[in-house]
């Protein structure tokens, strides 16, 4: 009987048949080359979803990006609102969370949130948000900011509206 | 080619079991890891899940998961807690995926599992370890949204953050299903599968 073979990726690869060929068959040079590897370890069907994935990913990102400047910025704390800020206003304060003291920062129609004590300091990294939708969270903490912008969240065809005006 | 070789035992625990190690060590490895920008993990402990799920099945890949979940969150203290119910819906979105997945395509049989994995997948679907990685990885990112609308947040604003989460979910999902891809690889042929001359 013949000795199992492990295959190694540096050598070789194989076909969709399953015949065993060298690197340099393959087209050689460096093992690990990205385009290589991709055409290696996908399928039609997995080539199909990847590219139906980005373009659905695609279509959700522009939709949220019709979205018009906010107003407001809504702090919310385990659900309830504890305070409402308007951003023409720039102002900071404490608010506080449950691991303690959260700081809420608005400047220039932006606000961002300042936490102490998060441990992966996820709503900092957020960075400045702006436009009336968006939202900055720091879960362990409880704190949830989001920006409005009228009277309520504008769909998209409010901003379409207002584009085709 | 396949009948030279007699399958005198398919190890599948002693695989889990490796394979749970692994993805326990990658999870906490990772979590040490500096942050790689907000909202973002790369998840690269599901590539053993994803093996699993390959060589022995959507079963084994469920223990494996389980076992990270469970095993991680007690080493770093965070069982039970927000951390915690945000690991376990996003493992469960990925887990429902899987099993609705091995109702269409059947991942390996004993037959073909010492083969490369592109032969053992090729049916139903014809998805590879990169199509099944991207499925699961946006259903575990779904998931996760849901229970942080759900369960801690409360407001569908969540959702806006969505399309951010599923594009990085995207991203995170090709690169792994590329590494258990290259596992896969390595470890056709291996004696670990039970598979012996």
């Amino acid at each position: 009987m013949k000795p199992v073979t492990p295959l190694r990726w540096t050598q070789t690869g194989t076909t969709h048949h399953g015949a065993v060929m060298t690197s340099m068959e393959r087209g050689g040079g460096e093992p690990l080359q990205g385009v290589h590897l991709l055409q290696r370890a996908t399928t039609v069907a997995d080539r199909w979803l990847i590219l139906c994935t980005a373009l659905l990913i695609t279509g959700c990102a522009s939709y949220l990006a019709l979205r018009p400047a906010g107003q407001r910025a809504i702090v919310q704390r385990d659900n309830q609102t504890v305070r409402t800020l308007a951003l023409d206003n720039n102002q900071q304060m404490h608010v506080e969370g449950r691991l303690g003291p959260v700081l809420i920062q608005v400047q220039d129609g932006r606000v961002r949130l300042l936490e102490y004590a998060s441990p992966r300091m996820i709503g900092t990294r957020s960075g400045w948000i702006a436009t009336a939708g968006s939202m900055v969270a720091c879960v362990p903490c409880g704190i949830l900011i989001r920006v409005e912008g009228g009277d309520s969240v504008p769909t998209r065809s409010d901003a379409l509206d207002g584009i085709t005006r | 080619m396949n009948s030279a070789y007699a399958i005198v035992q398919p190890r599948g625990e002693l695989l889990i079991a490796y394979l749970a190690a692994a993805a326990v060590g990658t999870h906490l490895l990772e979590t040490a890891l500096p942050g790689m920008g907000p909202w973002f993990k790369p998840g690269l402990a599901n590539t053993f899940t994803l093996v699993a799920y390959f060589q022995l099945g959507w079963r084994a890949a469920a223990g494996v998961t389980l076992i990270r979940v469970l095993a991680g969150s007690i080493i770093l203290g965070t069982f039970l807690s927000p951390t915690f119910l945000m690991s376990v819906s996003g493992a469960a979105g990925a887990l429902l995926t899987l099993r609705l997945l091995s109702v269409v395509q059947k991942p390996g049989t004993p037959d073909s599992r010492h083969e490369i994995t592109r032969h053992a997948v090729v049916r139903g679907l014809g998805l590879g370890p990169v199509g099944v990685s991207v499925l699961t990885s946006l259903a575990h990112i779904v998931c996760q949204v849901l229970a942080a609308w759900l369960f801690i947040l409360g407001h569908a604003g969540v959702f806006l953050l969505l399309p951010w989460f599923l594009f990085g979910s995207w991203l995170t999902g090709i690169v792994n299903g590329l590494l258990a891809f290259l596992i896969l690889e390595r470890l056709a042929g291996s004696s670990l599968l039970g598979v012996q001359p």
